[in-house]
């Protein structure tokens, strides 16, 4: 176990090392100067550019200006944005949660849809029902994702005007960010429309959630299903079905349990791509996340935004990765070798 | 397994009736949400020249000493109760309104009342270049600096805590325009101390403090304004709590908000979005003819454009009757000189050139342009009153350029970066237009055509021209309307002679709203008004 969490912790520091570089040589590639790239500011006195050069050790070889960008990145100074002129990292900390909160609820609904359809799908092999479910995620697996919202919009939103279409709530709700989940600020407001706030928030939630759910939910849906179908082959399965074992019983105990142990890294793969197609999500519903704020940069040609924003976003969903990868081995010792 | 199936039938009920109850909140009736177009860029007009900007500041959260009557554009009183113009016209002299307060917010707590020594305060800020607060945000203010109304203005006088005079050196009929205009704002002099005690300077622009009828909450880039009404406001507290500005940049983004009740009122609705709109009952198109005209211009100090023939051969080119029918979509008119039309000092003699690719091309190889040149043509990345769809209008000209010989690359950028560029002069030539401040004359030529324009990189023909400036200036001395028009006759010969810019159209200005909002001003004099705003 030791030796596969070192592993793993040297898998994290190569590709840190990896980021970080590409984050400094940005610096370097993008238009402008050097100084103004990493900075983010754009009107300096001499005396200003004369301390930024010294700090950036902009004037000295690559490797110098590559530790002191190092040390500049791990005490959070991630220069200002260019078109807003406050700190890229104030900027990062308002819309990394929504980014957060909308895949962690995409990533539940595919969890408690996909999976037990995949279960349904695997146990009625060869019947209508797995017939149905199995070209329903085919079918749902090939469509693109911003084509999706723009349906969900057009039919839900425009022409039967169940749910809105963009934004994390009603603006006329006056929602603090204090945890940056607007669920959780709902429900920490103390104001007379608290719940008809988080109605609204909930409401608001629908179509971005589904859309970004429909890839993972048909994702686990196949994998479970060609899992199950798999164990139900074995003879142990065979054994304690000739044993009389009622279909309930041999599900829960035999087939579940064994069926979702390879579904679990799934889930944690699932998680990369969830992040990049949380992005086109944001843009659709003008969800107000790190993936609509980095296209919005892309936009403004603000490079401090750009550099750092790739940096954050690599890092956490490499985090996040290497934490489901632990996690996952704890639970299935059999990996480990 | 039963539990499960009751378990499961409870929620979906529950799911059921909530989804039932479709009675609107009281919150939602004491708001107006606003899509805006896009970010301001201050929240204090006298920095910019900017539409956008004036729409979400000017008469939200600020008054002026007199301003233009929303209904027929003359002059009436704003914070000046009463006003008196000397008889050389060299003094005028202003009675100021009494009670009036100033907004009480969370990082302000006026403990006067307006006065004097708020207009000099306010003035002086952009007309002294030793004023504490000159410099803060930049230094510049493209508008007053662009008609050199700071130069023009030998002194303020506070006479007595409730009247003030300001003294010209020269006699000016568009002074007293300017004065009205959306960007002679009044800021609180008393928050202005507190800031420059703090050292807090940038405070004044980033956390505004008016007389207007809404007060400053919370600003979110590319996400939302949120205003509170003023409850001191000294017309009247306005009829809602609150106004929010949704910062929706993507004009069919605007139009699903406002199809699904997300906006009580949207910006630029485009031309072609038009029929959608009218359709629906509960939306009501609001149309007027503004003052405003969409043009080309060529920046003149970038060879080959600093050749009129060339300029003149480029405008000839472009089949202005395409781009009519396929941008505007019958919603304007075509331009025939920078002023439009409706304007007093319009001259009737001067005509675009016409449409001839044949003698365009015979213009061009005389001024030494080789066949294959390329050259660029920056089109806006956002709508503007003037103009609905800069990129379409930027890829038929370069459809008709290419009839004549010539490439082009079309440029654009998101709207903030592109004006920094703009002024920087970077571009060949761009689409770009002018929405007028007042409805003086001047007010197409000196902020965009004048030399100070160019000083201030706000002329985006980077053209100056001693013999223009000098008839612009003699038409703001001249004695009588009639003497004016003769100055602004001649200048518009002179924009003719040398093509600076290619007037394209004068386009109506067009604002939707559903019918639950009442009230709204929309008027072509001045920015967006929500003071008197209901909801039903």
């Amino acid at each position: 176990m030791f030796a596969f969490l070192l592993r793993r912790f040297n898998l994290m520091l190569s590709t840190l090392f990896i980021i970080s570089l590409i984050g400094f040589s940005l610096g370097h590639l993008f238009p402008g100067d050097p100084v103004e790239n990493y900075s983010g500011i754009k009107e300096f006195t001499y005396s200003e550019y004369i301390a930024l050069t010294e700090a950036y050790k902009v004037d000295e070889n690559l490797v110098v200006q590559y530790w002191a960008y190092i040390q500049r990145t791990f005490s959070g100074d991630l220069g200002l944005s260019l078109n807003s002129q406050t700190p890229v990292l104030d900027e990062i900390k308002q819309v990394l949660p929504a980014t957060v909160e909308l895949s962690v609820y995409a990533l539940l609904i595919a969890i408690f849809i996909g999976i037990p359809l995949g279960i349904l799908a695997g146990i009625k092999h060869k019947k209508p029902t797995d017939n149905v479910l199995y070209s329903f995620s085919i079918v749902a697996n090939s469509i693109p994702i911003f084509w999706l919202g723009l349906l969900f919009i057009l039919f839900l939103s425009l022409n039967f005007k169940l749910l809105p279409m963009s934004g994390r709530h009603h603006l006329l709700y006056e929602i603090p960010n204090i945890t940056g989940f607007v669920l959780l600020d709902t429900l920490l407001l103390q104001a007379d429309y608290k719940w008809l706030a988080l109605k609204d928030a909930m409401s608001h939630l629908i179509l971005p959630t589904l859309t970004l759910a429909m890839v993972p939910i048909t994702l686990f849906l196949t994998i479970t299903r060609s899992s199950v179908i798999q164990v139900m082959q074995t003879s142990y399965v065979k054994a304690a079905k000739t044993k009389g074992l009622s279909n309930w019983k041999l599900i829960r105990k035999h087939i579940l349990r064994n069926a979702l142990l390879p579904v679990l890294p799934q889930i944690a793969l699932t998680l990369n791509t969830l992040m990049t197609s949380a992005m086109i999500t944001e843009v659709i519903f003008s969800w107000p996340g790190i993936g609509n704020w980095l296209i919005e940069a892309i936009y403004q040609r603000d490079y401090p935004a750009i550099q750092a924003g790739l940096i954050v976003v690599a890092t956490f969903v490499m985090f996040m990765h290497i934490i489901v990868d632990v996690l996952h081995t704890v639970l299935n010792p059999l990996i480990r070798k | 397994m039963r539990q499960l199936f009751y378990t499961l039938s409870m929620l979906c009920s529950i799911a059921v009736m909530l989804g039932c109850q479709k009675q609107e909140s009281g919150v939602l009736k004491q708001g107006v949400v606003y899509c805006s177009e896009g970010n301001p860029e201050s929240f204090n007009p006298q920095l910019t020249n900017s539409a956008t900007t004036l729409d979400a500041t000017a008469r939200q959260l600020y008054n002026t000493l007199i301003k233009f009557d929303e209904e027929d554009g003359s002059i009436t009183h704003d914070l000046a109760s009463y006003w008196q113009v000397s008889e050389d016209g060299l003094h005028y002299t202003f009675q100021l309104r009494r009670g009036v307060q100033f907004h009480r917010t969370p990082y302000f707590i006026p403990t006067r009342e307006f006065n004097a020594d708020d207009v000099l305060f306010s003035f002086n800020r952009w007309r002294l270049k030793d004023h504490p607060f000159h410099d803060t945000g930049g230094g510049i203010y493209p508008f007053f600096d662009s008609v050199n109304l700071g130069e023009n203005i030998a002194d303020i006088v506070k006479v007595s805590d409730y009247v003030v005079r300001f003294e010209l050196n020269q006699a000016d009929h568009s002074f007293i325009h300017q004065l009205a205009s959306d960007y002679s704002i009044i800021l609180s002099e008393q928050y202005g101390t507190q800031l420059e005690v703090l050292n807090e300077f940038d405070d004044i622009d980033n956390y505004p403090i008016g007389t207007g009828p809404y007060h400053f909450v919370k600003y979110q880039k590319d996400a939302y304004i949120r205003y509170y009404a003023n409850p001191n406001y000294w017309e009247g507290k306005p009829k809602i709590k609150q106004l929010v500005f949704d910062i929706t940049t993507q004009s069919s983004t605007r139009l699903a908000k406002i199809l699904t009740q997300s906006c009580d009122v949207i910006a630029y609705p485009v031309s072609s979005e038009m029929a959608i709109l009218e359709q629906s009952e509960e939306i009501e198109v609001q149309a007027q003819p503004a003052m405003n005209t969409a043009f080309w211009a060529f920046n003149t100090i970038k060879p080959p454009f600093d050749n009129p023939k060339v300029r003149l051969a480029l405008s000839m080119a472009v089949d202005k009757d395409s781009i009519m029918q396929a941008v505007y979509y019958g919603t304007a008119f075509p331009a025939n000189g920078l002023l439009p039309p409706l304007s007093w000092a319009y001259n009737p003699k001067v005509k675009n050139p016409k449409y001839n690719p044949a003698m365009a091309q015979n213009l061009l190889r005389e001024a030494g342009v080789p066949f294959g040149f390329t050259m660029n043509i920056w089109a806006m990345p956002t709508e503007r009153p003037y103009n609905p769809n800069a990129l379409k209008m930027a890829e038929l000209i370069s459809q008709d350029l290419e009839q004549i010989g010539i490439k082009v690359n079309v440029v654009s950028f998101e709207w903030t970066t592109f004006r920094r560029a703009l002024s920087e002069s970077k571009h060949d030539t761009v689409l770009i237009g002018w929405s007028a401040d007042t409805p003086d004359p001047d007010s197409f030529f000196s902020p965009i055509l004048s030399c100070s324009a160019t000083i201030v990189g706000a002329n985006r023909s980077v053209w100056c021209n001693q013999e223009f400036d000098d008839q612009i200036r003699l038409a703001l001395n001249a004695k009588d309307q009639r003497a004016r028009r003769k100055h602004y006759h001649k200048a518009q010969e002179i924009l003719r002679e040398e093509m600076p810019i290619l007037p394209i159209a004068h386009s109506m200005r067009f604002q939707a709203k559903s019918t639950r909002v009442t009230n709204l001003n929309f008027s072509p004099y001045s920015g967006i008004n929500f003071a008197k705003v209901e909801k039903h």
